[in-house]
């Protein structure tokens, strides 16, 4: 018997388990698959909080301004490297634009544009969807009046391979940046733009090395504490693209955090059912246990409360069938919000089926929307899956994720 | 205002008005053709893509079964590398018609199109997922043919021979003099400058277009606009074409290509010669009949829905229509007969097996009142080009085969200075797209063709964006070669962005479910979340 069973190992799971295992109960988080943290591009982003706290059932509705400072400030508690400030930071995308965010690792804020500095863009050879070009014209744009130049760079390691054209996928220009030689390497072409600097006499200005993935290791995955350099200027990280390592790495770190904390995981398994029933017809249904599918068997896992974590339609906690004549929450069948209208005809704009979702009370217990009773007393809800919102166009997928997964660890 | 003489004006860049200017070209007539978009972007692009074998019409229409069977014939021969001998096969079901049955053994004999009884056992074996109702099975000389690469191929034939065309140029009005038409008044849209174009005589192969066209002048195309959908899957169902036995219907077709099917089509009386937009209503019956064939199709994914205009072909009086010496599905249309105009010809009807036998028959009428007196040479000169050895051989040790083959069979020619520049850089091997397997220098090369204007334009010379990831991936990956070509900034390459997206999004908006809707949302969670890219406003 677990004091809680998360299921789900995205953000929302990750966060929930290790608040609920740093408050000392016993946790054993279910994941089937890898979570979306591998789109993630580093940077959480709450959006406008306040403003959002007003739409109807929006999430943040569900929350105070207290328990999101809380959720934020969690982040930052358990990977240090994430700086908490009280005004919106910002970085550079893949593409050199600069946009904002709330929560970043502090590799990747960008210097305050009051003080010019020279920008020195390293690239390392064939990374995969990267533009240098495009990345220089756009940091030149971002950054009128500053100094901008762009300096190749080849990793030995790679060197046979990038000169038979293959390309080079950021993840695995992480994997070397880990690596003894991959810090050296990176140190030396750091030391060199150092010292040509110097050669030209240009000693007084600011120089900030840009860097496009991940090299700093900010947070200790692997628990191998590799080898570590200091480099000689300042470093300037990009936000990642897909397939991302900041994601990646992210991922593993709080998986091991997890553990730490006396967490206890299962990986590779599915959640398939709860096993409950209302004992009377007007009771409350309280779940005792779950039905898992793991290596080709079934399990019953009891639990005094469980934590819903397994996305929406992206993660695939909710899945859609042909023509929309079935949708249903994927594990549970838990009751779903489905908005009227379901697509807006402009890609980019806010789109109805994003609305999808489990609507819950206040302590993210899910409510049936046609009636507005709770389904499950029991059973909280978190991330993705909770209804009326839009991470893309509302820019606050993180926020969301972190403060309901911090917010239901609370109630274990 | 630009002024320009020529022989002969042909309006529209379909596959049959490519057609007419390659027949033109061979023959030595100078001929400039004028398009309102990008090449295919009507009818031509919006097809099934079937090569018929003629089949489908053996018991309603025989002449048309014939004309098929002979030019699906000619092409495998002229354009094989735009053309995958899949073959098809019609399958009667239980509970089909048996009288039809009889009646389709018959035509197709008559028809001379080879038929091959496939046994049921078979049949299972190599086509797994074909319906356990299938009761008999056979095959025909069905093929698939890229309706792009086919009209490229053209295109860049008729060039060789002196053939000249412009894109995104409207036809605004016809030229009359006494009453008879001596060229035509149009718009380069890109410039918005004017041009005069004199010519002897003009061709109306604008499609479903092509009434409007007339209706410039007051003359009359007796034309129905009829809309036909398709559906998009993410994978080859089938191998080979699979046609339903039965009178011709909807939702009776399944056709590979590439790396997806296509199942149609849906047959709907339209106003617009442009009424692209695919309902639900439409899906869902798609999906129902084709469940005839593909018991269980609801289990995979549609990744987009697409729509076409056949421009059929009206006749009042069938007898006068037969007197053209055309046959019922298409009709050349000599306004001087009609109108008592001289100079001005339409070609209406037909279906994209039949594009070049119609440019035959437009281009005979042409010779014969220009009195030239050369011979149609279109049946034999290949579109295809011999590529050299040493290019085969280098290509696919740099590319590896599968991608090497698909390029050369985009480029053909011109294959030879793409490798060359991937020989020299390597990693412009890179693939720009993983689905059509197309490189950075490919689309490089692409990109150089003066009549790409936009990533939408790259999109029909690539296939960039048509495959299974329906530009999330490769739209992002054409940036910098995209700001390198068309200039304007990052602004510019924004709008493009924009402008390729949207139009993906109008054709999966109707499919917007399942796995489709996931990889929907993985797009917004990339362009408005990874790259950061502005929230468009509601567009209701």
């Amino acid at each position: 018997m677990w004091d809680a069973i998360v299921v789900g190992g995205g953000l929302a799971g990750w966060i929930a388990g290790i608040r609920a295992a740093q408050r000392g109960k016993k946790v054993l988080l279910i994941t089937e698959g890898v979570g979306t943290l591998f789109y993630f591009s580093g940077i959480f982003d709450y959006g406008e909080v306040e403003n959002l706290r007003h739409l109807p059932k929006h999430p943040y509705t569900l929350f105070n301004s207290q328990a999101v400072a809380q959720g934020k400030r969690f982040v930052q508690e358990i990977c240090p490297e994430y700086v908490v400030k009280d005004t919106p930071q910002s970085a550079l995308t893949v593409l050199g634009t600069v946009r904002r965010g709330d929560l970043m690792p502090r590799n990747m804020v960008l210097p305050d544009r009051q003080e010019p500095c020279k920008l020195v863009l390293l690239v390392p050879e064939g990374l995969k969807d990267f533009f240098p070009e495009i990345v220089m014209a756009n940091l030149a744009r971002e950054f009128p009046g500053w100094q901008v130049s762009e300096k190749r760079m080849q990793v030995a390691a790679l060197a046979e391979w990038t000169r038979l054209g293959k390309s080079v996928s950021s993840i695995d220009y992480a994997n070397i940046w880990r690596s003894e030689e991959g810090q050296i390497a990176l140190a030396h072409e750091i030391d060199e733009i150092k010292r040509r600097h110097q050669q030209a006499g240009k000693t007084q200005e600011r120089l900030v090395v840009v860097l496009p993935s991940l090299v700093t290791e900010y947070f200790d995955a692997s628990r191998t504490k590799p080898y570590q350099k200091e480099f000689s200027l300042p470093i300037l990280e990009m936000s990642s693209f897909v397939p991302s390592p900041h994601g990646r790495y992210f991922a593993e770190y709080l998986k091991h955090v997890f553990s730490d904390l006396g967490g206890e995981l299962m990986l590779g398994a599915r959640a398939v059912s709860f096993n409950g029933a209302s004992t009377t017809e007007n009771q409350v249904k309280s779940c005792p246990e779950l039905t898992v599918h793991s290596m080709g068997k079934s399990l019953c896992l009891k639990g005094e409360k469980f934590i819903i974590a397994t996305g929406g339609l992206l993660g695939g906690g909710i899945k859609v069938g042909m023509v929309r004549q079935s949708i249903r929450e994927s594990v549970f069948d838990l009751p779903l919000f489905v908005p009227k209208g379901w697509s807006d005809p402009r890609f980019l704009a806010p789109q109805p089926f994003a609305q999808i979702g489990v609507e819950t009370d206040e302590w993210l217990r899910p409510l049936d929307p046609e009636n507005g009773k709770l389904v499950w007393d029991n059973v909280h809800v978190a991330g993705r899956m909770l209804a009326h919102w839009d991470p893309w166009t509302q820019k606050c997928g993180g926020g969301v994720s972190i403060t309901s997964g911090y917010a239901a660890a609370e109630l274990i | 205002m630009r002024e320009i003489d020529t022989q002969v004006v042909v309006i529209g860049g379909g596959a049959t008005g490519v057609g007419i200017l390659r027949d033109l070209s061979l023959r030595g007539i100078p001929a400039l053709l004028l398009e309102q978009g990008d090449l295919a972007h009507g009818t031509s692009s919006r097809f099934h893509g079937l090569l018929h074998s003629g089949g489908r019409y053996v018991v309603k229409d025989e002449k048309a079964a014939k004309e098929c069977i002979e030019e699906n014939i000619i092409l495998k021969h002229i354009a094989a590398h735009c053309i995958e001998d899949t073959s098809g096969w019609f399958v009667y079901l239980k509970g089909d018609d048996p009288n039809y049955l009889q009646l389709w053994i018959k035509g197709c004999a008559l028809a001379g199109i080879l038929v091959k009884e496939v046994p049921l056992e078979e049949a299972f074996q190599i086509e797994p997922l074909l319906t356990r109702q299938a009761k008999r099975v056979f095959e025909v000389p069905d093929a698939t043919v890229d309706g792009f690469k086919l009209l490229w191929a053209n295109l860049k034939s008729a060039q060789k021979y002196g053939g000249t065309y412009q894109t995104y140029c409207k036809v605004q009005s016809l030229w009359l003099e006494n009453g008879h038409v001596v060229g035509v008044y149009a718009e380069d849209l890109i410039t918005g400058e004017k041009l005069q174009v004199r010519s002897k005589i003009v061709v109306n192969a604008a499609g479903p277009w092509s009434s409007e066209i007339a209706a410039m002048s007051g003359f009359e195309v007796q034309m129905v606009k009829n809309k036909g959908s398709l559906l998009v899957f993410n994978q080859r169902l089938f191998n080979r074409v699979i046609n339903h036995l039965r009178t011709p219907g909807d939702g009776d077709i399944f056709v590979p290509h590439e790396t997806v099917t296509i199942l149609g089509t849906t047959s709907h009386t339209v106003e617009l010669p442009d009424d692209h937009l695919v309902n639900e209503q439409d899906v869902t019956y798609l999906l129902e009949m084709g469940q005839n064939l593909l018991e269980e199709i609801k289990q995979y994914r549609v990744i987009r829905a697409f729509a076409g205009i056949r421009p059929l072909y009206e006749s009042a009086d069938d007898a006068d229509h037969e007197g053209r010496g055309v046959s019922r599905n298409f009709a050349l249309l000599d306004h001087e007969k009609m109108d008592g105009v001289r100079g001005l010809v339409s070609i209406v009807g037909g279906k994209l097996t039949t594009y070049r036998l119609m440019a035959e028959k437009v281009t005979d009428w042409v010779a014969t009142k220009l009195e030239v007196h050369t011979t149609c040479r279109t049946a034999e000169e290949p579109l295809q080009h011999e590529i050299a050895t040493e290019v085969w051989d280098q290509a696919r040790r740099l590319l590896g085969t599968a991608a090497a083959d698909k390029m050369m069979e985009r480029l053909n020619e011109q294959t030879g200075s793409v490798v060359e520049a991937i020989a020299q850089q390597p990693l412009l091997g890179q693939f720009v797209c993983e689905c059509e397997m197309v490189t950075q220098a490919e689309v490089l090369h692409a990109l150089q063709d003066p009549s790409v204007h936009s990533l939408d334009d790259l999109r029909r010379q690539t296939r960039l964006g048509m495959g299974t990831c329906q530009g999330t991936y490769c739209t992002y990956r054409a940036t910098p070669m995209l700001q390198q070509a068309f200039g304007g900034g990052w602004e510019r390459t924004v709008i493009e962005y924009h402008k390729l997206l949207a139009e993906r999004w109008r054709g999966i908006t109707p499919v917007l479910w399942g796995e489709q809707l996931r990889e929907s949302e993985l797009a917004r969670a990339l362009y408005l979340n990874v790259l950061d890219f502005k929230v468009e406003e509601s567009g209701g």
